[in-house]
């Protein structure tokens, strides 16, 4: 492979990397926040505790478009499987930090009475975390796949 | 390798299957949750009246409620105390069963004559009752549900602002008056009488009985207690008896 074949194949995948991740970006952030803008207002309004949904689905972008260009770039490296055990890892946490640990509260005004609203999903979180590290688990059998495959196919 | 990878991606599938299952049945289970007519019944009790709340909660879910709690707190907004509270508790309501959550709230007057504090606040101050009610709930034996309401009712204090100013029995005399100014803000009648202490806690003679109507107002109202001379040491203290229903309230409004 010529100097010039490379270069051509990182812009390649540069630019795919580069479509991927703003098709992402609207997906995620765009979309969500132009449909969703009443919603999230009403819903910052009587939340008591825990991030607000506009942060929540900021951060939750930055982690999708981060995840979706690092792993193009990465396509076919054992980096791309290292990116994958990442994205699980971060949307393990990032699930307890917008679900403040599983406990939302809300506080909303019928009647001039204000009424606390408090439900408690904690244990659905834990089962979302069990299923996150098994989701882990078999990044990393994947890579060591991936790794034997390759080590078989080398010479 | 290929076999375990396999199985681990069938597992996860599987369990995102459950546990999606499980998010749908929840929520529309929650929406088939009906709570039918509430009945209330009053009854009058030696001391107060009781109130019995009955909520017939049909559950045409596909999952149990459990650990469903009503309980409700009247708080005095000027000292904090609580003077009344009631629990109820219903272990379990099973899928497609219904249940009945009975609240017996019983207002106690006796009771409340206890916390002298909550006593004095209630009969001197016009003040605010805060009801806090709260209702707690296991859907699913998965997730926990509380929702805490407060509301907020005037309260109009029997002898609100009142001023009491003494005079003291001369030597040989055996009357004490008591020169009282005060309004009635409750929505009751009640009857109160006044009655002489000496420092030492003896009791150096009784009032009348005075009828307070509601609404009604009372300036420079004298009432003369009787005095025993033996007993009078110079200094002690005025109580005023509030007969309330068979309830007595009693609090100190002078001291001399």
């Amino acid at each position: 492979m010529t100097w010039r074949d490379m270069a051509i194949a990182t812009l390649e995948r540069v630019g795919m990397a580069a479509v991927k991740g703003f098709i992402a970006f609207v997906a995620l952030y765009v979309i969500p926040m132009a449909l969703l803008a009443p919603a999230l207002r009403g819903l910052r309004e009587v939340m008591v505790s825990g991030p607000s949904p506009e942060a929540i689905i900021t951060y939750f972008t930055a982690i999708g478009v981060f995840f979706t260009v690092a792993a193009e770039l990465a396509k076919n490296t054992i980096l791309e499987h290292a990116l994958s055990i990442g994205r699980g890892l971060a949307m393990m946490v990032f699930t307890i930090y917008a679900t403040n640990a599983g406990v939302f509260s809300l506080l909303i005004t019928s009647f001039g009475t204000p009424i606390e609203i408090t439900i408690d999903v904690s244990r659905l979180i834990v089962v979302f975390i069990g299923i996150g590290l098994l989701d882990m688990a078999r990044g990393v059998l994947k890579a060591l796949n991936w790794a034997c495959e390759r080590a078989d196919r080398e010479p | 390798m290929k076999v375990a990878l396999r199985a681990l991606s069938i597992s996860l599938i599987l369990l995102w299957l459950f546990v999606s299952m499980l998010l749908i049945t929840v929520l529309y289970s929650a929406i088939r949750i009906e709570i039918g007519q509430v009945s209330t019944e009053t009854e009058p009790t030696e001391t107060g009246a009781r109130l019995i709340i009955d909520v017939p909660i049909h559950n045409r879910g596909f999952h149990d409620i459990t650990d469903l709690e009503l309980s409700i707190d009247v708080v005095v907004e000027l000292t904090g105390d609580v003077i009344m509270s009631s629990t109820s508790y219903v272990p379990i309501i099973r899928k497609g069963e219904e249940g009945h959550l009975v609240h017996v709230i019983e207002l106690n007057l006796t009771e409340i004559a206890e916390n002298e504090r909550a006593c004095r606040a209630l009969v001197l101050n016009d003040t605010n009752l805060i009801m806090i009610a709260r209702i707690s709930l296991t859907y699913a034996y998965m997730f926990r549900a509380e929702i805490e309401a407060n509301s907020t009712s005037p309260w109009g204090a029997p002898m609100s602002g009142l001023t009491v100013s003494l005079e003291l029995p001369g030597p040989g005399e055996g009357e004490l008056v008591a020169i009282l100014s005060f309004e009635n803000h409750a929505s009751f009648s009640y009857s109160f009488q006044l009655e002489a202490f000496n420092h030492l806690g003896d009791s150096l003679g009784s009032s009348g009985t005075t009828d307070v109507y509601a609404n009604s107002t009372f300036d420079g109202l004298a009432i003369s207690i009787p005095v025993d001379t033996a007993l009078w040491t110079g200094s002690g203290y005025v109580l005023a008896h509030l007969f309330i229903g068979s309830a007595i309230l009693t609090l100190e409004v002078a001291r001399f």
